[in-house]
């Protein structure tokens, strides 16, 4: 005897079958049709609409869609003459008489002879339906969230671009005066630091773009493929580069410890300015004569990209907060405290991770996990 | 005896777009806001006449939506004599799933008659179907907007499809 409550959680529509049900075992004849194995269980001669015999043969496909259909694949399964099973997984069905069923069917090869069970789900259908429900509406939930989110971004980034704007054209008429030599020397000094000021603003703007631009791509479903993955070797090459003559002139030593090349799943352009905001925040830091390097190890699911450096390292009680928006270090005035942010949301968009650690020996060490592809 | 000739169709689409939903307001002019997720295969059955008096009993297979919780089997689809394919207007990769499913339906069984259903069409203030989008959609496709809530075209969504496999 196989316990089994029928109840249904949707809203009633009709009866429903309430009781308990016995698993119906039926051996398969020669000719297709299916003979009970056992007295019938009152329960299958109500679904099948029928009051058959024991010896009688009866005709499932032509009793139930659903079994018309699972029936087609069980053949397949039992023309295989291997000794397992086949599930058809629950379905719910309108009997003959109004009664709602659920059930599964399972196909057995067993001692050479094909038989069919019919029975409850295996598992309690209304707790599986309840975790099922749980993970989509949190899903549910989730889209909603990010469209909200997208929504709130975008009018926030056409705010700021709109900004820009006239602030592209302050600039400009802030290098005219300078240019033609409109002020005198007493407004030259004010001219000077209006201008600052107005560059400043104007990279902050810019950086608050580029991270309205990142929150919103790292919501995005993923379009990123093997064909396209850059050689993140290069890439950290040419941030080395760029930043080589500003090295040079504070006499820090820049180093790359890598294999020739290696792959994984991020893109050129945003992991470029990654790695970039991560080399700049350590030549803001370290002492002059100090280092700065990266350092690339092949990992079994992707690669770790170490940025290391001598400086005096982030002050613990800055950790916690450290991808935050906003924040930002005593030594960094002037800044939009986005940076790490947008480092944080861009690596954690591709799947990966960026953390930071002190160093034992003294400074600073961020740590990126990158994905690889899989097969 | 029945002599009303039956004809499977089947409801396909990812998940909580209104598949159950809309079956329950075709077959029993039923609606509740309240979301079950469907495990598994429910059917119901419902005659249908079309304008000419023709008479056919649908067998509705109404399946689990394919998402990455559940996979929809292709093999439910198999005898159908056409599907609805039914997506959200309120959420655009709903669209996506639903385009995809076609493809995958189309390479087990080949072409089959069907109609697109954008489903909540009374959710206007949270409709993100442009326009534009819906032209594309009708090129490849007969498409509806419907309503289960409200019951908007969904008698017509089955009757066309019935039309389009009789």
């Amino acid at each position: 005897m196989q316990p089994f409550s029928s109840t249904n959680q949707r809203v009633d529509t009709g009866p429903r079958e309430s009781s308990t049900l016995e698993t119906t075992v039926l051996a398969r004849t020669p000719s297709g049709a299916f003979r009970l194995v056992g007295a019938p269980p009152a329960w299958l001669l109500r679904f099948i609409g029928t009051a058959p015999g024991t010896e009688a043969d009866l005709d499932l496909a032509a009793a139930s869609p659903f079994l018309d259909n699972f029936l087609i694949d069980a053949e397949t399964f039992w023309a295989r003459r291997h000794e397992g099973q086949l599930s058809s997984g629950p379905w719910t069905e309108v009997a003959p008489d109004g009664v709602e069923w659920t059930l599964e069917a399972t196909a057995l090869w067993l001692h050479q002879q094909a038989l069919l069970l019919l029975h409850a789900p295996r598992f309690d259908l209304s707790v599986a339906q309840r975790l099922l429900q749980q993970g989509r509406e949190q899903r549910l939930d989730y889209e909603r969230l990010r469209r909200e989110i997208e929504k709130r971004e975008i009018l926030l980034h056409c705010i700021v671009h709109d900004l820009s704007n006239p602030l592209a054209s302050i600039i400009g008429c802030l290098h005219l005066l300078e240019a033609r030599q409109l002020v005198d020397a007493k407004g030259q000094r004010l001219l000077e630091i209006s201008t600052e000021q107005a560059e400043r603003m104007q990279a902050l703007t810019k950086a608050i773009l580029d991270t309205f631009a990142a929150d919103v791509a790292s919501l995005l479903p993923s379009s990123l493929t093997p064909e396209s993955a850059p050689d993140v070797v290069a890439v950290a090459r040419t941030v080395l580069e760029a930043v080589e003559a500003q090295a040079t002139l504070r006499r820090i030593r820049l180093a790359l410890h890598a294999p020739p090349t290696a792959q994984a799943v991020c893109d050129t352009a945003r992991l470029e300015r990654v790695l970039h905001n991560l080399v700049g925040n350590a030549l803001q830091h370290v002492p002059d004569g100090g280092f700065v390097q990266i350092e690339i190890l092949r990992e079994q699911d992707g690669l770790v990209l170490h940025v290391d450096d001598n400086g005096p390292g982030v002050p613990e009680a800055l950790v916690p907060y450290l991808f935050h928006r906003f924040v930002r270090g005593p030594e960094s005035k002037g800044q939009a405290g986005l940076g790490l942010y947008f480092c944080h949301m861009t690596v954690s968009g591709w799947g990966g991770t960026l953390t930071y650690t002190p160093r034992p020996e003294g400074g600073a060490r961020f740590t990126l996990h990158l994905r690889s592809f899989r097969p | 005896m029945n002599s009303v000739p039956q004809k499977k169709i089947c409801l396909v689409g990812t998940s909580a777009v209104g598949k159950t939903s809309l079956v329950r307001r075709f077959v029993h002019g039923l609606f509740s806001d309240e979301y079950l997720t469907t495990i598994g295969v429910r059917i119901d059955k419902k005659e249908v006449k079309l304008p000419d008096g023709t008479a056919v009993q649908l067998i509705v297979w109404d399946l689990n939506g394919e998402d990455r919780f559940q996979q929809l089997s292709m093999s439910y689809l198999r005898g159908s004599a056409g599907y609805l394919l039914v997506a959200d207007g309120t959420r655009p990769a709903s669209i996506d799933t639903a385009l995809d499913l076609r493809r995958r339906i189309e390479a087990q069984h080949g072409p089959l008659p069907l109609v697109l259903l954008l489903n909540k069409v009374d959710l206007s203030t949270e409709w993100t179907v442009t326009d534009d989008r819906l032209d594309e959609l009708n090129a490849e496709a007969t498409v509806l907007l419907t309503s289960a809530k409200t019951g908007h075209q969904v008698s017509r969504a089955f009757r066309l499809l019935t039309e389009q496999f009789l």
